[in-house]
Parts: structure tokens; sequence; C-alpha cells
């Protein structure tokens, strides 16, 4: 009698039999129809996930991957439902070489297929969009996802893009601040102000400084409103109520008015500007300092040489 | 060794050379025997293995396990055991947080989105610190497993095997008291779901039969006259905790959720000990009867 033969051994065999028979193999695992011991209380997603992240399979990872890009030619990617798409989006975010990942991204993100991947009925939605970005290696595919992330039905997915994007991409901050400010916007309206926290933590501000020159006035004001609401003034627990205006020069307003300190901030006005430079003033203030010092040094000199003349 | 299987009889066979699918068949002998499954249960497994095993186009990769699982989801031949029951008491439900689960079940984008979390723990932090789990639950959130189903135990029950192992080593006896083999790694992270009777109200607990299982879940058909199964423990390979299995369970305001923490070895678990156990008899006239329904 022998033992029942395991998943991982099936795995193997169809490795050696090359990447279409692997590729069939897999689209059975993601359909259900081979599955690894002790699915008990386990999605599917995380069963795909838990397989092809075992030790044993460390040695196959490559072939697997090579199994998934020449599947999704010819998987029937539209016929599978949410569910199983949600397993590929799992599967792609377990694979560790950047090379074949960004490849399969670029498919998922370029296929006439996308919108049934990327669509909000997807409960794996977040997860792929994480995955996709962590790996797209090429602009376009970035471009193509920012620019599904645009649809209004995206919006919510924008801060996950914006943050992972900031911290490699400048140009892209440029593009996704605007939705950024709405996303924050649709958020405060629901009375929570994660998006500006998770900001604080992950957002590469110098990056964002370097851009601030190549902004139009309305994506600028959009800017001066970020940097505005990651004060630290606001606190969690803070009720702000926040506002887009236009005025009859058509130059959109931003207005932020927190309820629990009784204190409004209209970053377009003087006095706000002056409010958040003062801020940042105090946030850097030894730097400033130092500055101030360096300044009076060189002013002093100057008078020396100017009384000597 | 995994040879296809093209009619009723290779699947037979198939099923006797391996330790999973002896185990298999004599599950199904308990749950006749204890009137958990009845014969027009057994006869549309039988019809339908005999439909998939007859046409070997449609049996590219099978094998017994194959051939199996599809039958009994062709025919939905799970969540049918019996006896039915209420709850009356608490309920848990064990699961393993990862991303994939968690973006499933949860909605993070108040928090930045999933990327935003550095591991499983944190995110097990954030869920355990919620005041209010619906701030973090998707909307419309429900449990369920790779089947529309879940497997349940009684909270307390639950609770005070766990409360003799420390706080440490809590996540791996969870794993092994309910025989949840697939929460294997070293590294996984556990946490359980509470459902209050008011919550299941509206389902019906039934006693978990072998086409609950199918042949890839570490499962053994009670033996014992109870409305329930009995768990597998995984370290012990014997009886353990009782167990029910019911329809997907909504996660809502009356949900509550504990952490367990990471899961500190592999299983020692094996088929062959297991395989020990089963019973030869029971074992052949499952397959006689199989035989004559094909």
């Amino acid at each position: 009698m022998t033992n029942a033969i395991s998943l991982e051994e099936d795995i193997m065999l169809a490795t050696v039999a090359g990447p279409e028979r692997l590729s069939d193999l897999l689209l059975d695992i993601m359909t259900g129809t081979r599955l690894p011991d002790g699915e008990k209380n386990q999605t599917p997603a995380s069963i795909v996930l838990q397989l092809l992240r075992g030790e044993d399979l460390v040695a196959f990872r490559r072939k697997i991957e090579q199994a998934f890009a020449y599947g999704l030619d010819k998987w029937p990617l539209g016929a599978l439902g949410a569910e199983h798409q949600g397993i590929i989006a799992a599967t792609l975010l377990s694979h560790s070489s950047p090379s074949i990942a960004s490849k399969v991204a670029r498919k998922l993100a370029e296929t006439s297929k996308r919108d049934a991947f990327f669509s909000p009925q997807n409960p794996y939605v977040d997860l792929l969009v994480e995955c996709v970005l962590r790996h797209a290696g090429d602009a376009d595919t970035k471009i193509a996802i920012v620019n599904i992330a645009k649809q209004e039905d995206w919006l919510r997915y924008v801060p996950s893009i914006f943050f992972r994007m900031a911290n490699i991409d400048v140009g892209f901050c440029q593009f996704l601040i605007p939705e950024f400010i709405k996303a924050c916007q649709n958020q405060l309206d629901r009375g929570h102000n994660g998006y500006i926290h998770a900001f604080d933590r992950s957002l590469n501000i110098e990056a964002l400084r370097q851009i601030t020159d190549t902004l139009t006035p309305q994506q600028s004001a959009a800017f001066d409103t970020l940097f505005l609401l990651r004060s630290r003034r606001f606190s969690p627990g803070s009720q702000i109520e926040y506002s887009e205006n236009s005025d009859e020069g058509q130059n959109v307003r931003y207005s932020v008015y927190d309820k629990k300190h009784q204190v409004a901030f209209k970053p377009h006005h003087e006095n706000a500007m002056a409010e958040a430079e003062l801020q940042h003033l105090r946030d850097n203030r030894d730097e400033y300092l130092k500055e101030l010092i360096d300044l009076g040094l060189k002013q002093e000199r100057i008078e020396k040489e100017l009384e000597m003349a | 060794m995994g040879d296809a299987v093209h009619d009723i009889a290779k699947w037979l066979e198939a099923c006797g050379r391996t330790y999973k699918g002896r185990i298999f068949l004599d599950n199904i002998g308990i749950d006749l025997a204890k009137l958990a499954i009845d014969d027009v249960v057994l006869e549309t497994f039988g019809r339908a293995l005999g439909a998939f095993t007859a046409n070997p186009d449609d049996l590219r990769t099978a094998r017994f396990e194959q051939a199996a699982t599809r039958a009994i989801e062709a025919k939905s031949l799970f969540l049918n055991g019996k006896p039915e029951s209420s709850a009356t008491s608490a309920m848990a439900c064990v699961v393993k947080i990862d991303e994939a689960f968690c973006s499933y079940v949860f909605d993070f984008t108040d928090y930045g989105g999933i990327g935003a979390f550095d591991g499983p723990e944190e995110i097990l932090d954030l869920i355990e610190n919620a005041n209010d789990l619906t701030r973090v639950l998707r909307s419309g959130a429900i449990l369920r497993s790779r089947l529309p189903m879940v497997w349940m135990t009684h909270e307390n029950i639950l609770n005070n095997t766990l409360a003799l192992h420390v706080n440490e080593r809590r996540a791996t006896a969870a794993r092994d008291e309910l025989g949840l083999l697939g929460y294997n790694s070293n590294d996984d992270c556990l946490g359980m779901f509470i459902f209050p009777i008011s919550a299941l109200a509206h389902h019906v607990l039934r006693r978990p039969t072998s086409f609950d299982a199918s042949a890839n879940l570490v499962f053994r058909s009670n033996e014992q006259d109870e409305p329930c199964g009995r768990t597998l423990n995984l370290s012990t390979v014997a009886p353990s905790l009782p167990e029910y299995v019911t329809t997907p369970v909504s996660l809502n305001s009356d949900t509550r959720f504990m952490r367990l923490g990471t899961v500190q070895e592999s299983s020692r678990f094996s088929w062959l000990e297991l395989n020990a156990r089963t019973v030869e008899t029971r074992v052949t006239s499952v397959g006689t009867r199989l035989m004559g329904l094909g």
C-alpha cells in the first residue's frame, strides 16, 4: 500500500513535464479541483497562498511563475468568477521574483479582462492593487492602474496606490494628489482621518517638495491642503469639516474647519498659509535656527566689511 | 501511484491503495451506521462519481480525491449531515489571518489599505483593538470556507481547553485540538471569531460527515451517538472537541474577535497513524455498495 500522492509531489511531476502541464495543474488548484490537505475554514485564496509559500516548493517557484505566465495567455480568465480572480491575485502577491511578477502584473493591467480583475466586486481587489503596484516595474503598467483608480468607484483605493507610489515615483505623485485629496475628503466626511496618519507614516515628503513647481494652481491648492491636513493639530477625535469651493476666478479653494478646536483653516488664504509656515518652522526649529545664525554671521561680516570700506 | 481514474472500480482501487482513500471509505461507513447520512445520499454520491469517472475527458488530472471532490460539489452533498441542532451557547470559528483572508473579510481603506501594515501581527493588533469590529469589517462580510460552509465549536469549551496552555502555545494548541492541518506553518497567525447564540438564530448546526470533509481533511466520522462531530486532535489522533458545520455566517456588530497568536511548530500528524484505525470490513462493504450504484 502506498500513501496518497501529495499535491507537492503532483507539482513536482508536473514541473518535470513542462509549463503546459504545470499550468493545467495550477488551474485545477485555483478552481478547487485539486486541493492540498486541510482546507477547513480557509478561503480559496488562502489555500493557494499557503501552497505556494510552502518551504518545500522554493526550488520550484520559478517554474511555477513561468507556468502562471504561460497560463495567463490561455486560461479562461473572463469566465472565472471574482473568487478565482482573487486566487490569482493572492498568487501574484506570493511571488518573489520581480521580473516575472512584473510581467504578469503588466498582463493583468493591459488585458481586456482587467475590468473584471479590478472590479470593486472582486473581494480581493485590495490585494490585487497591492501586488500589482508592488511588482509592476514599468511606467505603463502603473499608469494603467492609476487610470483605473481614477474612475469614481475606485476613489477608495487611491490612498493605497498613492502610498505605494509616493515612495517610488515622484512623477506619479503629481498625477495622484488631486485624487488623494478627494479620497481624504470622503474619509473625513465619514469622521475618519486614517489617511492623514498613514500619509504621515509613509510619504516621501522631500520627493513631494521637488514636484511643487510642476503643479497646476489647482493641484498646488490641493497640495497645500494636504500638508495642512497633515498637521498634527488634527488629532484623532477632531471633528473636521472639509469643503471645496470654486470662486469667480474659477480657482478651487479648499477650506478646513476643526470643530473641536474651533479653528478654521483656509490654505489659500494668507493667514492660513502663515499658520502653516509657522507650523513648519516649529517642526524644523533647529534647522531654521542654524540658518538664522549662519545668516546673522554673514550679515555681521558684511557690515564689518562695509564699515572698513 | 496516482493512476487516473476512469471508472468506479478504478476509483475504488485507487482509494484502497491510499491511506486517505481507505479512511474516506471507512468514514462513509460510520456515517451510514450512525444515520448521519442515509442511503439516498450515498446513492447520489455513487451516481455522480459514476458520471465523472465514465468520461475520461473530464478527468484530466483525476485521482480518487479529485473525482470524490467533484462528485460531492456537483450534487451539493455537503451540509446534509444529521442530526440538526441549534446553537445553545456562543460558538467559535478559528481562522488564519493572512493577506488573502483579510482582503476577503476586512476593509482597511481607512487605515491606508492592507499594504500599510507590516504583517499579520500588526493586523491582529488593529482588529483586536478595534472597539467596534464593524469599523474594520468589509460591508456585508461573511465567513466561509472554500465550500459555502463554516466549521465551528463551542466557545467556552475551546477557551477552557486553551486556558491549559501558556499564551505562546495557544495558537498551536488550537490548531491541534481542532484538526486544522491547513494552518501548519510556523508563522501562521490565528484568531477566532465568536458568535453569540443570537447571531446564529437562523443557522442550523449539523453533525459533520465524510462528505463535508471530503478526502483532503484530517477527519474521522464520529462513532458516538452525539449531535456533533468530534474533531481529530492532530497530536493524539484521538477524538477531541465537538464540532459542527453550518452555512456561511455574517460578520457584523454581534461578532467578537479574539487573537490566538502565532503557530509555533508544524504538526506531527501522519496519515499512516490515522489509517491504522480504519476498519477493513467497513471499507469493503461501502466499496461493494458503491460498485452496485455507479
